[in-house]
C-alpha cells in the first residue's frame, strides 16, 4: 500500500516527462550507456529527436535523481557508466505510455481523423 | 589544422562576463571566419592559431571539473564528436565544424539548458562566501582605525571589495534572468 503511495507521488513529481527524458528513459528499459542512448533514440526517431551531450548529462542526472534510473557497476575497466530503468522507472514509463495513448485517442477525436 | 614551422599564433584581449557567453561564442565563430582558431583561453586573453577561414560552432559550457561525475560528463561530451578545445577554469570550450551536420546542439531543451545555468550559480556562489569573509574584517578594522595610512589603506580594499560584491551579486541577477527566461519557455 505504502509503495503504491509512493508511486502515485513520483509520477505526480517526475511527469509529464518531456519528450527528451521520455525517449531515454524508455530507451533505459535495457543497460545501455549515454552514447548508446543518443543513437537508440536518433535511429528509433529518423533522428527527429536528438540528444545534446548537455541535454543527455541533466536528464541523465535529474531521472537519476527522481531514482527512476539507475547505473549499474560494469567492469572496472568500463570507463562509461551503463544506466538502465529501476522498477519505478518502468512504472513511471508505462503510466506515461497510456497518458500519452490518451492524448493521442482524445487528438484524433478531437480532429475527426 | 596541421603544425608546421612558421605557425601563427596572437593573442586577443577581450572582455566577455560569466553571463555573456552566447555573445562570446559568436565572437569565436567570428575569428575562425577570419582564419583565427581558438587555441587556450586564459581570464580575458584568447590565443588564437591562423589559419584558413572556417565555418565553425563555438560552444561553452560550464561543469565542475571536481565533481565526481565530472568523468561521466566528459565521455558523453566527447562520443557526441563535439571538439573540447580548451578548458578556463569550469568553462569548457567547444567546437564543431558546421559541415559536420549530424552533431546536434550540446542542449536540445531549454529545461536542461537552464541547468548549466544553475550550475554557473553554484560555481560562483564559494566566491561570494569568500569575498564575505575578506570583507568583514575591513569593515571592522576600517571602523576602529580610520586615521593614519592603515586607515586610508583599509577604506581603499573596503571601498574596492564593496564594488566586486556589487559586481557579483550584478552578475547573479544577470544569470537568474537567464535561468528564469530559459525556464518560462515552452518545453522542448
Amino acid at each position: 500500500m505504502s509503495e503504491k503511495i509512493n508511486l502515485e507521488e513520483i509520477i505526480k513529481k517526475a511527469t509529464p516527462l518531456t519528450e527528451a527524458s521520455f525517449y531515454i528513459l524508455a530507451a533505459l528499459a535495457e543497460p545501455l550507456h549515454g552514447y548508446g542512448i543518443m543513437q537508440k533514440v536518433s535511429e528509433l526517431t529518423h533522428d527527429r529527436v536528438q540528444l545534446g551531450p548537455g541535454t543527455l548529462y541533466g536528464a541523465l542526472t535529474n531521472l537519476q535523481t527522481l531514482g527512476l534510473i539507475e547505473s549499474i557497476d560494469g567492469s572496472a575497466a568500463e570507463r562509461k557508466k551503463v544506466y538502465q530503468m529501476t522498477k519505478i522507472g518502468r512504472l513511471v514509463a508505462e503510466s506515461e505510455v497510456r497518458r500519452l495513448e490518451e492524448v493521442s485517442r482524445h487528438g484524433r477525436f478531437l480532429l475527426g481523423l | 589544422m596541421t603544425q608546421s614551422e612558421d605557425r601563427e599564433t596572437k593573442t586577443f584581449f577581450k572582455v566577455f562576463w560569466a553571463w555573456e557567453d552566447e555573445k562570446e561564442e559568436q565572437w569565436l565563430e567570428e575569428q575562425a571566419l577570419q582564419g583565427y582558431h581558438l587555441l587556450s583561453v586564459a581570464p580575458f586573453f584568447y590565443e588564437f592559431e591562423k589559419g584558413p577561414s572556417q565555418q565553425v560552432k563555438y560552444r561553452l559550457d560550464y561543469k565542475v571539473t571536481v565533481d565526481k561525475d565530472y568523468q561521466e560528463y566528459q565521455s558523453l561530451f566527447q562520443d557526441s564528436n563535439w571538439e573540447l578545445v580548451t578548458r578556463m577554469s569550469n568553462w569548457h570550450y567547444y567546437r564543431v565544424d558546421l559541415e559536420n551536420k549530424e552533431v546536434p546542439e550540446l542542449y536540445s531543451s531549454n529545461r536542461t539548458k537552464a541547468q548549466k545555468y544553475r550550475r554557473l550559480l553554484a560555481g560562483l556562489f564559494p566566491s561570494i562566501v569568500i569575498l564575505f569573509v575578506v570583507i568583514n574584517p575591513t569593515l571592522y578594522r576600517s571602523s576602529s582605525e580610520s586615521s593614519g595610512v592603515f586607515g586610508t589603506i583599509y577604506q581603499i580594499a573596503h571601498i574596492f571589495f564593496i564594488l566586486i560584491l556589487f559586481f557579483l551579486i550584478y552578475g547573479v541577477i544577470r544569470i537568474l534572468t537567464i535561468i528564469r527566461k530559459l525556464e518560462s519557455e515552452t518545453r522542448e
